[in-house]
């Protein structure tokens, strides 16, 4: 076991129960959840309104399980849904994209993500980056104010 | 007007800039480059306008209102810039600085794989740079650039968190004129008409 930092949109979260094996990076699916906001789900690996498919083919290199739980290989999962990430294996650093980009950006629906029907008075999942963009006073409101 | 002091280095590193300039604007801090990234800011300064309705009419001009010659100590203004935005102050929506979409969208190109890679890169190297890794970082540092060799933001971040000519082998001049990234600032363009 060991320690990983994952940075994911603005979240900076630490994993203290990962597994760091040559590219792979694997969490716990607590830790998934925590680090990443996806969850295992029996449709797939789901966030808020999407979700992608596991393909039979890429199970086993998703998906492990031994006597102390199921593990998921967050990196493998990127490059399932082609998301770009930067890792650091010397200490477990993982940056899965940059802040400021929404995830649903790179996500190509056409590619069997399957976008679950949108709660009422969310917005789109894939509204994403185009929305950020117009929304630059929200924006804006985030950043500290240096004083003057 | 808004002025952003996009710096890794937090407030500290942007808080004497904005001391010595004795603005009388507000000054915000984008430690994590959000604006930087999302309107495609490759190198500051930047300079955006943003109309009454919330509405971006320009777009990523390369400017400085003023320039102190180093050697001379003379101090320049950038009166055509200067005179383009009292143009849009006294038009408004009928000046002839204002870009079309067109031309926005050059200016805010949507980003490619290498951008994502590049930003993921230089993210990851500014969080162990600032953790006490900085000799970890640099791989992270040097592959950005190599992804997206004219996005200087991060080149010039990256050089303040470590050491140019020690970490790198080169210095800002010599950087600079590397025909491989590309120009330090493209052109400011003020043609009239949209």
């Amino acid at each position: 076991m060991a320690s990983a930092t994952v940075l994911y949109q603005d979240r900076e979260s630490r994993s203290e129960g990962a597994r760091v094996e040559a590219d792979e990076l694997w969490l716990t699916l607590s830790d998934l959840a925590a680090t990443t906001g996806w969850e295992l789900k029996p449709e797939g690996v789901c966030k808020d309104e999407i979700c992608v498919p596991v393909p039979a083919a890429r199970r086993s290199a998703l998906i492990r399980e031994d006597a102390s739980g199921s593990e998921f290989d967050v990196t493998e999962f990127a490059r399932l849904i082609e998301q770009p990430f930067a890792r650091d294996e010397k200490h477990g650093g993982l940056v899965l994209r940059p802040a400021g980009l929404g995830v649903e950006d790179s996500l190509d629906l056409s590619r069997g993500a399957r976008l679950r029907a949108a709660r009422p008075g969310r917005p789109g999942a894939h509204s994403g980056r185009a929305s950020r963009k117009q929304d630059l006073p929200a924006l804006l409101g985030h950043l500290v104010k240096l004083p003057v | 007007m808004v002025t952003i002091a996009a710096d890794a280095r937090g407030a500290s590193a942007a808080q004497p800039f904005i001391e010595a300039a004795h603005q009388q604007h507000p000054s915000l801090l984008d430690e994590k480059f959000q604006v930087a990234e999302l309107y495609v800011v490759r190198n500051v300064p930047a300079a955006f306008w943003i109309d009454e309705e919330g509405r971006m009419v320009r777009a990523n001009d390369p400017i400085y209102a003023q320039r102190r010659n180093r050697e001379t100590g003379e101090v320049a203004l950038n009166q055509p810039y200067l005179d383009a935005v009292r143009d849009w102050v006294a038009k408004v929506p009928e000046s002839d600085f204002l870009m079309d979409q067109q031309r926005l969208a050059a200016r805010l190109p949507e980003l490619d794989v290498d951008d994502v890679k590049a930003a993921a890169d230089f993210q990851l190297g500014t969080y162990l740079a600032l953790h006490g890794q900085p000799a970890d970082a640099l791989v992270h540092f040097k592959r950005a650039p190599a992804l997206r060799p004219d996005n200087w933001t991060y080149k010039r971040q990256a050089w303040s968190l470590g050491d140019i000519e020690r970490d790198y082998g080169t210095t800002f001049q010599e950087a600079v004129k590397n025909p491989a990234s590309g120009p330090f600032y493209p052109p400011l363009e003020l043609s009239k008409g949209k």
